[in-house]
């Protein structure tokens, strides 16, 4: 102990240092031990910031489903008007057009899982009314109807979008949360496997084309 | 592969198709068998003049080998030729073997000295005349100084391989001051001199999703709103560039666009795929040019 530096000495006197307690090997068991605490605390937080971090992103992209979802709402009521002026006496898809807006736009507040049926209900319905303008070619030639169904088509290819971005983060989050030994904090922290977003959509019906412009 | 190849004319599948049609017409030219000749000659008059046998064995064996290397790297660089010039062609490009961009943006302006291989000049699609396109491989390199023993200095270049294709996007200068695709890069790499966006003042950019997020890092021009970005990047575009299988990654600045992918890009398929993903990127950024501009009127 003559190596100890002075201020030290002051301090603890030389036989109750932990050298002299505890012996050599005990000392070094104590730093590995310590080195091995050290590292899972690390890894544990980092898991948690990433866990934290999908399921961010979860939340964001089911924010982004919502909005593209809103803005297919927002074009049923002029898709309907449209149809109407010219086909009068299909009032039953048009009425079930409205009818499954209305369930949808009701189901606003709910999960994927729930969203995801009444969304592919008013799909199934979207493709009726088109089906329907399909057998009035005036109808199917006006500027209107061609720009909605421009428009229905495009909101569409970003619902499939954000579905996708939706999808995959829901895919990785739950990943994460499965896998050992990422299970044991995802446990402790309480993180929920999510539901994956499951809708029809025409586009996907559609031939495909690089389009999302 | 001597006929001049015509718009329409696929012609070789990539830079090394041809090569051994090319090789086989080297070695049976008359250059070939006199560079053959005179080097034996010369092996055998040396072997002679040093009275050594070794020199008489291994002198001849050295000519050919250095003759057949010499008509390898001949023929490579006659079939990338063909290649290349097929490929402009057939795209209406023209094809210039070398050629400098103006540093428009941080890719374009990157290391200390840069140049473009096989350079390629034309519409970006067939229907739209007016985007003009370049297509190109592009090399940056990076100079390193040392000192030797002596004090002399040695300067060597440590070259970084991007192929890439330029558009001109004037309209979206100023909604767009600077958008940085890159590919994402590890703890590392962002350190290393490869990294051509690292030091400068840009604003790095979370988008919602983690496959993307696992292969691009997006940064941005401080003064670029991020609204704006996040309309750029709607979700389709999102997943497309997720899914994409080269990884495209762009940058855009002042006007100019550009999408790369890392390494020398020598054959079709990847090229027209190249071309391809330019002209959805150029959509995009004409789609939401056009959506401000009638939101502005």
């Amino acid at each position: 102990m003559d190596h100890q530096p002075h201020f030290k000495r002051h301090l603890v006197p030389a036989d109750t240092q932990p050298d002299a307690l505890l012996g050599d090997s005990a000392v070094t068991a104590l730093y590995v031990i310590g080195a091995v605490v050290s590292l899972v605390a690390a890894w544990a937080i980092a898991t948690f910031n990433t866990l934290v971090r999908a399921r961010n992103r979860v939340d964001e992209s089911w924010s982004g489903v919502d909005v593209q979802l809103k803005r297919r709402h927002d074009l049923v009521p002029n898709l309907v008007a449209a149809v109407e002026g010219y086909a009068r006496h299909e009032s039953g898809t048009l009425e079930a057009a409205t009818q499954a807006r209305a369930q949808a736009r009701a189901a606003g507040a709910g999960g994927p899982a729930s969203r995801g049926a009444v969304e592919s209900a008013l799909s199934g319905v979207l493709s009726q009314v088109r089906a329907v303008a399909e057998r009035y070619p005036e109808l199917a030639a006006s500027n209107n109807f061609r720009q909605l169904q421009l428009q229905l088509a495009e909101v569409e290819d970003e619902i499939q979008g954000a579905r996708n971005i939706f999808n995959s983060n829901v895919e990785f989050l739950n990943t994460k949360i499965q896998s050992f030994p990422n299970s044991l904090v995802a446990g402790l922290a309480s993180f929920r496997e999510r539901d994956f977003f499951e809708v029809d959509l025409p586009a996907e019906r559609r031939p495909r084309e690089v389009s999302f412009a | 592969m001597t006929g001049t190849p015509s718009p329409g004319d696929l012609g070789p599948a990539n830079a090394d198709a041809t090569r051994a049609l090319r090789l086989k017409e080297i070695t049976h030219g008359r250059v070939f068998g006199y560079a053959l000749g005179l080097g034996m000659l010369g092996a055998l008059a040396a072997a002679i003049l040093a009275e050594s046998l070794i020199v008489a064995v291994a002198g001849p064996v050295a000519v050919v080998v250095a003759v057949l290397a010499i008509a390898f790297a001949v023929a490579d660089r006659r079939a990338a030729q063909d290649f290349f010039s097929a490929f402009a062609a057939s795209h209406g490009f023209t094809y210039l073997r070398r050629y400098e961009l103006m540093t428009f943006t941080p890719l374009l302006g990157a290391g200390d000295r840069r140049h473009c291989d096989r350079y390629m000049e034309g519409p970006l699609s067939a229907e739209r005349h007016e985007v003009r396109c370049s297509l190109a491989n592009y090399t940056f390199e990076v100079k390193h100084e040392s000192r030797d023993a002596d004090g002399d200095v040695d300067t060597t270049w440590d070259p970084h391989h991007f192929t890439i294709c330029t558009a001109d996007l004037e309209a979206g200068m100023g909604l767009y001051p600077g958008v940085f695709l890159a590919p994402r890069r590890g703890f590392i790499s962002k350190m290393g001199e490869g990294n051509w966006l690292r030091g400068r003042n840009f604003r790095k950019v979370e988008l919602e999703s983690s496959q993307f997020a696992e292969r691009y890092d997006l940064f941005i021009d401080p003064a670029l709103d991020e609204l704006r970005l996040r309309e750029l990047f709607s979700p389709s575009f999102i997943a497309w560039l997720s899914g994409h299988p080269i990884e495209p990654c762009f940058e855009y600045k002042a006007g100019m666009l550009v999408v790369y992918v890392s390494g020398h890009t020598e054959d079709g398929g990847h090229l027209q795929w190249l071309l391809d993903a330019s002209r959805d990127i150029v959509k995009r950024f004409e789609a939401e040019i056009g959506e401000e501009s009638r939101s502005a009127a």
